[in-house]
Protein backbone atom coordinates (compact mmCIF):
# COMPACT_ATOMS: atom_id res chain seq x y z
CA UNK A 1 0.00 0.00 0.00
CA UNK A 2 3.10 2.04 0.47
CA UNK A 3 3.58 2.60 -2.87
CA UNK A 4 0.34 3.77 -3.41
CA UNK A 5 1.06 6.55 -0.90
CA UNK A 6 4.28 6.69 -2.43
CA UNK A 7 2.58 7.90 -6.36
CA UNK A 8 0.49 10.29 -4.50
CA UNK A 9 2.56 11.83 -2.64
CA UNK A 10 4.80 12.48 -6.42
CA UNK A 11 1.38 14.75 -7.73
CA UNK A 12 1.46 18.34 -7.19
CA UNK A 13 -1.01 18.96 -4.28
CA UNK A 14 -3.00 21.54 -6.33
CA UNK A 15 -3.57 18.88 -9.28
CA UNK A 16 -4.96 16.36 -6.62
CA UNK A 17 -7.10 19.37 -5.14
CA UNK A 18 -8.47 20.06 -8.82
CA UNK A 19 -8.88 16.28 -9.71
CA UNK A 20 -10.73 15.02 -6.70
CA UNK A 21 -13.21 17.48 -6.62
CA UNK A 22 -13.86 16.93 -10.65
CA UNK A 23 -14.81 13.08 -9.69
CA UNK A 24 -16.98 14.61 -7.28
CA UNK A 25 -18.92 16.88 -9.37
CA UNK A 26 -18.60 14.74 -12.58
CA UNK A 27 -20.76 11.98 -9.87
CA UNK A 28 -23.05 14.20 -8.98
CA UNK A 29 -23.38 15.52 -12.67
CA UNK A 30 -23.89 12.02 -13.28
CA UNK A 31 -26.46 11.30 -10.43
CA UNK A 32 -28.46 13.86 -10.99
CA UNK A 33 -28.32 13.29 -15.24
CA UNK A 34 -29.40 9.77 -14.40
CA UNK A 35 -32.83 10.90 -12.56
CA UNK A 36 -33.75 13.76 -14.35
CA UNK A 37 -32.83 11.86 -17.68
CA UNK A 38 -35.73 9.39 -16.45
CA UNK A 39 -38.45 11.52 -17.62
CA UNK A 40 -36.42 12.79 -21.04
CA UNK A 41 -37.64 11.00 -24.13
CA UNK A 42 -34.36 8.96 -26.03
CA UNK A 43 -32.04 10.26 -23.33
CA UNK A 44 -33.56 8.01 -20.86
CA UNK A 45 -32.05 5.10 -21.91
CA UNK A 46 -28.84 6.36 -20.75
CA UNK A 47 -30.29 7.23 -17.34
CA UNK A 48 -29.34 4.05 -15.86
CA UNK A 49 -25.50 3.69 -16.51
CA UNK A 50 -25.11 7.74 -16.29
CA UNK A 51 -26.78 6.89 -12.39
CA UNK A 52 -24.44 3.82 -11.84
CA UNK A 53 -21.29 5.79 -13.30
CA UNK A 54 -22.32 8.70 -11.59
CA UNK A 55 -21.99 6.56 -8.01
CA UNK A 56 -19.00 5.23 -8.86
CA UNK A 57 -17.43 8.44 -9.46
CA UNK A 58 -18.79 9.68 -6.20
CA UNK A 59 -18.16 7.39 -4.22
CA UNK A 60 -14.28 7.08 -5.68
CA UNK A 61 -14.02 10.84 -4.97
CA UNK A 62 -15.46 11.29 -1.65
CA UNK A 63 -12.71 8.04 -0.51
CA UNK A 64 -9.87 9.88 -2.48
CA UNK A 65 -11.28 13.48 -0.74
CA UNK A 66 -10.58 11.35 2.48
CA UNK A 67 -6.92 10.16 1.51
CA UNK A 68 -6.29 13.87 0.10
CA UNK A 69 -7.04 15.16 3.55
CA UNK A 70 -5.00 12.30 5.05
CA UNK A 71 -2.07 13.22 2.37
CA UNK A 72 -2.27 16.50 3.41
CA UNK A 73 -1.93 15.92 6.83
CA UNK A 74 1.07 13.83 6.18
CA UNK A 75 3.37 16.78 4.17
CA UNK A 76 2.69 19.10 6.84
CA UNK A 77 3.88 16.49 9.28
CA UNK A 78 6.54 15.61 6.91
CA UNK A 79 7.96 19.12 6.17
CA UNK A 80 7.53 19.93 10.09
CA UNK A 81 9.85 17.05 10.64
CA UNK A 82 11.97 18.05 7.98
CA UNK A 83 12.59 21.45 9.20
CA UNK A 84 13.72 19.81 12.80
CA UNK A 85 15.73 17.44 11.51
CA UNK A 86 17.70 20.14 9.34
CA UNK A 87 17.99 22.27 12.55
CA UNK A 88 19.36 19.32 14.68
CA UNK A 89 21.78 18.63 12.22
CA UNK A 90 22.95 21.98 11.77
CA UNK A 91 23.30 21.41 15.76
CA UNK A 92 25.36 18.40 15.30
CA UNK A 93 27.51 19.95 13.27
CA UNK A 94 28.28 22.76 15.30
CA UNK A 95 28.69 20.91 18.42
CA UNK A 96 31.26 18.83 16.58
CA UNK A 97 32.91 21.42 15.43
CA UNK A 98 32.93 22.84 19.42
CA UNK A 99 34.36 19.52 20.76
CA UNK A 100 36.99 18.97 17.77
CA UNK A 101 38.45 22.41 18.64
CA UNK A 102 37.98 21.72 22.50
CA UNK A 103 40.15 18.05 22.25
CA UNK A 104 42.62 19.82 20.54
CA UNK A 105 43.31 22.27 23.22
CA UNK A 106 43.14 19.91 25.27
CA UNK A 107 45.72 17.98 23.67
CA UNK A 108 47.84 20.68 22.72
CA UNK A 109 47.78 21.54 27.06
CA UNK A 110 49.00 17.86 27.40
CA UNK A 111 52.00 17.94 24.54
CA UNK A 112 53.29 21.24 26.38
CA UNK A 113 53.43 19.56 29.59
CA UNK A 114 55.17 16.82 28.00
CA UNK A 115 57.77 18.66 26.85
CA UNK A 116 58.40 20.94 30.19
CA UNK A 117 58.68 17.47 31.60
CA UNK A 118 60.99 15.71 29.05
CA UNK A 119 63.03 19.39 29.83
CA UNK A 120 62.97 18.68 33.70
CA UNK A 121 64.43 15.25 32.98
CA UNK A 122 67.30 16.58 30.89
CA UNK A 123 68.35 18.92 33.65
CA UNK A 124 68.29 16.35 36.29
CA UNK A 125 69.48 13.58 34.10
CA UNK A 126 73.27 13.42 35.50
CA UNK A 127 72.17 13.35 38.71
CA UNK A 128 69.79 10.96 39.20
CA UNK A 129 71.64 8.59 36.97
CA UNK A 130 74.84 8.93 39.14
CA UNK A 131 73.10 8.51 42.46
CA UNK A 132 70.82 5.11 41.02
CA UNK A 133 71.38 2.37 38.36
CA UNK A 134 68.10 0.64 37.74
CA UNK A 135 68.28 -4.02 37.97
CA UNK A 136 67.17 -5.66 34.48
CA UNK A 137 64.84 -6.88 36.29
CA UNK A 138 62.79 -4.00 37.50
CA UNK A 139 62.62 -3.25 33.69
CA UNK A 140 61.41 -6.41 33.05
CA UNK A 141 58.52 -5.91 35.65
CA UNK A 142 57.86 -2.61 34.08
CA UNK A 143 57.62 -3.46 30.22
CA UNK A 144 55.08 -6.24 31.42
CA UNK A 145 52.83 -4.04 33.41
CA UNK A 146 52.85 -1.97 30.29
CA UNK A 147 52.18 -4.61 27.81
CA UNK A 148 48.19 -5.32 26.44
CA UNK A 149 46.74 -8.55 27.88
CA UNK A 150 44.51 -9.68 25.35
CA UNK A 151 41.59 -11.78 26.76
CA UNK A 152 41.26 -15.23 25.64
CA UNK A 153 38.54 -16.01 23.30
CA UNK A 154 35.97 -18.74 24.34
CA UNK B 1 -14.28 -11.84 2.08
CA UNK B 2 -13.78 -9.72 -0.53
CA UNK B 3 -15.09 -6.66 1.25
CA UNK B 4 -13.27 -7.28 4.45
CA UNK B 5 -9.73 -7.04 1.99
CA UNK B 6 -10.85 -4.25 0.66
CA UNK B 7 -11.15 -2.44 3.78
CA UNK B 8 -8.22 -3.42 5.54
CA UNK B 9 -6.24 -1.81 2.45
CA UNK B 10 -8.56 1.43 3.54
CA UNK B 11 -7.33 1.25 6.77
CA UNK B 12 -3.69 0.17 5.60
CA UNK B 13 -3.34 3.79 3.32
CA UNK B 14 -3.77 5.94 7.30
CA UNK B 15 -0.78 3.61 8.56
CA UNK B 16 2.09 5.23 6.17
CA UNK B 17 4.59 6.63 8.00
CA UNK B 18 6.60 10.35 7.30
CA UNK B 19 9.15 9.64 5.21
CA UNK B 20 12.07 12.01 6.77
CA UNK B 21 15.35 11.12 5.95
CA UNK B 22 18.01 11.25 9.29
CA UNK B 23 21.78 10.93 9.21
CA UNK B 24 23.63 9.62 11.93
CA UNK B 25 25.82 12.42 13.04
CA UNK B 26 29.55 12.27 12.20
CA UNK B 27 31.95 11.82 14.38
CA UNK B 28 34.84 14.24 14.46
CA UNK B 29 38.33 12.59 13.52
CA UNK B 30 39.93 13.41 16.27
CA UNK B 31 37.98 11.07 18.15
CA UNK B 32 38.73 8.05 15.92
CA UNK B 33 42.26 7.27 16.63
CA UNK B 34 42.63 4.29 18.56
CA UNK B 35 44.85 4.61 22.00
CA UNK B 36 48.41 3.62 21.07
CA UNK B 37 50.22 0.76 23.19
CA UNK B 38 52.39 1.83 25.64
CA UNK B 39 56.34 2.90 25.27
CA UNK B 40 58.52 0.15 27.00
CA UNK B 41 61.78 0.54 28.54
CA UNK B 42 65.19 -0.70 26.83
CA UNK B 43 66.33 -3.57 28.51
CA UNK B 44 69.91 -2.42 27.66
CA UNK B 45 69.67 0.45 29.71
CA UNK B 46 70.10 0.57 33.32
CA UNK B 47 69.71 4.42 33.51
CA UNK B 48 66.99 5.86 35.91
CA UNK B 49 66.20 8.84 33.32
CA UNK B 50 65.60 6.15 30.68
CA UNK B 51 62.66 4.58 33.06
CA UNK B 52 61.58 7.96 34.00
CA UNK B 53 61.90 9.31 30.39
CA UNK B 54 59.56 6.18 29.28
CA UNK B 55 57.26 5.79 32.30
CA UNK B 56 56.42 10.00 32.01
CA UNK B 57 55.51 9.54 27.92
CA UNK B 58 53.29 6.63 28.96
CA UNK B 59 51.75 8.89 31.34
CA UNK B 60 51.19 11.93 28.56
CA UNK B 61 49.46 9.03 26.41
CA UNK B 62 47.34 7.88 29.10
CA UNK B 63 45.91 11.73 29.28
CA UNK B 64 45.79 12.09 25.64
CA UNK B 65 43.75 8.87 25.67
CA UNK B 66 41.69 10.35 28.44
CA UNK B 67 41.08 13.23 26.67
CA UNK B 68 39.67 10.75 23.67
CA UNK B 69 37.43 8.83 26.29
CA UNK B 70 35.93 11.98 27.73
CA UNK B 71 35.70 13.66 24.42
CA UNK B 72 33.62 10.30 23.34
CA UNK B 73 31.35 10.62 26.60
CA UNK B 74 30.61 14.28 26.12
CA UNK B 75 29.61 13.50 22.16
CA UNK B 76 27.23 11.02 22.79
CA UNK B 77 25.87 13.21 25.92
CA UNK B 78 25.64 16.18 23.33
CA UNK B 79 23.97 13.72 20.12
CA UNK B 80 21.56 12.33 22.02
CA UNK B 81 20.08 15.41 23.75
CA UNK B 82 19.78 16.79 20.05
CA UNK B 83 18.40 13.47 18.52
CA UNK B 84 15.69 13.64 21.03
CA UNK B 85 15.03 17.40 20.56
CA UNK B 86 13.30 15.80 17.32
CA UNK B 87 9.47 14.74 18.03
Amino acid sequence: MWQMAWMWSLIPTSVLYWVINLLIVAGLVGIAAGWIGKWIPFVNTYAGPAKIVGIILLVLGVYFKGGYSVEIAYRAEAERLQKLVEESEKKSEQANIDLAQAVKDREAAVNNQKVVIQERIKIVKQKIDADCRVDIEAIDILNDSAKTIKAKKK
Amino acid sequence: MKKFLALITVFLVGCAGTNVARHFPEVPSDLQKPCPELELVSTTTNKLSDVIGVVTDNYAEYHLCRIRVDAWIEWHKTQRTIFEEVK
